[in-house]
C-alpha cells in the first residue's frame, strides 16, 4: 500500500499523499494525470482501468483500494 | 552472393506479419530479442528461401547493432538490398512524468537502432548492394498524441531520417517511411480495449488497421513499382487525416 502511494505522490507532483486526501485537491489532478495513473498501474499492477473507474474515485484512498481491489 | 532483406521487430505486429509475407519472396535476416520468438518464427516459414536471425535488444544493445551486423554479413558471406525497421516501442505517459530511462528507451529502439543498422549497410561490406530502405513511423509523428510525445519525437526523426538520407543515397537507394494510424497490434490490444481507445477508434472511417494493411504497402514500396518514389513520409490510416 504504502508503495502504491508513493507512486501515486510521484504522479500527482506531491511529496506524499494520504488516505484520506480528495483527489480534485491535488493542483495536478486532470486528464493528464489520469493517463499518467492508468499507465502507472499498467506498468506496475498489470491492471488496465478506465478513465471513468478512476474519476469515479474521490479519495487517495478510493483509489488505492481500486487498484489493489 | 546471395542477397537479403532484413527486418527488425520481425518477432511481433507488422514485423512479424511483413516476415511471414516476405519469406516467399526474399531471403531474410529477422531481427529481434528474444530468440525463442524468432527461433518460433523461422520454424513456420516453410519457402525455399533462405532465413537467418540476430538476436539483438535494441535497447540495451543499441550501440553494438552495427558491429554485429557488420559480423553476421562478413560470416555469412551475404549481401542487404533492403531494411525494412519496423521494430518500435511506446510507453503512454503525460511528458511531466517522462522519465529518462524510458526517454532513451523509445529513441534507441525507434529510431537509434535504425540509425546504426544502415550505416554498415552503406559500407564496403556490403558492397553497394543496398538498394531500399522502409522505415515504419506513425500518424503521430505528424498529428502529435497527447500522452505519446516521447513516441511521436521519436517517429518525427524517423520522418526527417528519410528525407535527409533519400537525398543523400540516390540515385542508389530509396528510402521511404510509412506513417501508419492506429494498428491492432501487441503494441496497442490493451489501448484498444480502453475507453479512450474505443472513442479513438470512432475517428477511423474505415475502423482500425490490421498489421497486413501495412505490409501490403511495404511491400509495394520494395517493389520496382515504385522505382520513382524516394524521400517520402506515405500516411495510411483508414481516413484518420481527414477528421
Amino acid at each position: 500500500m504504502e508503495e502504491l502511494r508513493s507512486k501515486l505522490a510521484e504522479v500527482l507532483e506531491e511529496e506524499t499523499v494520504n488516505d484520506i486526501d480528495v483527489l480534485e485537491d491535488f493542483e495536478y489532478w486532470d486528464s493528464l494525470a489520469i493517463l499518467g495513473i492508468i499507465s502507472m498501474v499498467s506498468e506496475n499492477y498489470k491492471k488496465t482501468f478506465k478513465a471513468a473507474d478512476i474519476r469515479a474515485c474521490k479519495t487517495v484512498g478510493d483509489l488505492c483500494k481500486l487498484i489493489l481491489g | 552472393m546471395d542477397t537479403y532483406t532484413l527486418i527488425t521487430g520481425a518477432t511481433s505486429g507488422i514485423g512479424h506479419d511483413l516476415a511471414v509475407r516476405l519469406s516467399g519472396e526474399h531471403n531474410l535476416i529477422l531481427v529481434g530479442r528474444n530468440e525463442g520468438r524468432l527461433d518460433e518464427l523461422i520454424s513456420q516459414m516453410s519457402g525455399p528461401n533462405k532465413v537467418l536471425k540476430l538476436v539483438i535488444d535494441l535497447d540495451a544493445d543499441r550501440r553494438q547493432a552495427a558491429s554485429r551486423l557488420t559480423e553476421l554479413i562478413q560470416s555469412e558471406s551475404l549481401q542487404i538490398e533492403a531494411l525494412v525497421h519496423c521494430a518500435g516501442t511506446s510507453k503512454v505517459m503525460p511528458f511531466r512524468q517522462a522519465d529518462t530511462d524510458s526517454i532513451d528507451t523509445i529513441f534507441n529502439v525507434n529510431i537509434l537502432s535504425a540509425m546504426e543498422l544502415i550505416r554498415p549497410l552503406l559500407k564496403k561490406e556490403n558492397e553497394g548492394s543496398l538498394k531500399n530502405i522502409v522505415l515504419i513511423s506513425s500518424l503521430a509523428s505528424i498529428r502529435g498524441e497527447k500522452g505519446n510525445a516521447v513516441y511521436a519525437a521519436s517517429k518525427g526523426a524517423l520522418n526527417a531520417l528519410t528525407i535527409s538520407l533519400a537525398k543523400e543515397l540516390a540515385p542508389k537507394v530509396r528510402v521511404n517511411s510509412i506513417s501508419p494510424g492506429t494498428v491492432e497490434t501487441p503494441m496497442t490490444q490493451d489501448f484498444l480495449k480502453t475507453e479512450s481507445g474505443v472513442a479513438h477508434l470512432q475517428t477511423y472511417p474505415l475502423g482500425v488497421g490490421h498489421p497486413e494493411d501495412i505490409t501490403n504497402l511495404t511491400c509495394f514500396l520494395l517493389s520496382d513499382e515504385t522505382r520513382w518514389i524516394t524521400g517520402q513520409n506515405i500516411v495510411i490510416d483508414g481516413g484518420r487525416s481527414t477528421y
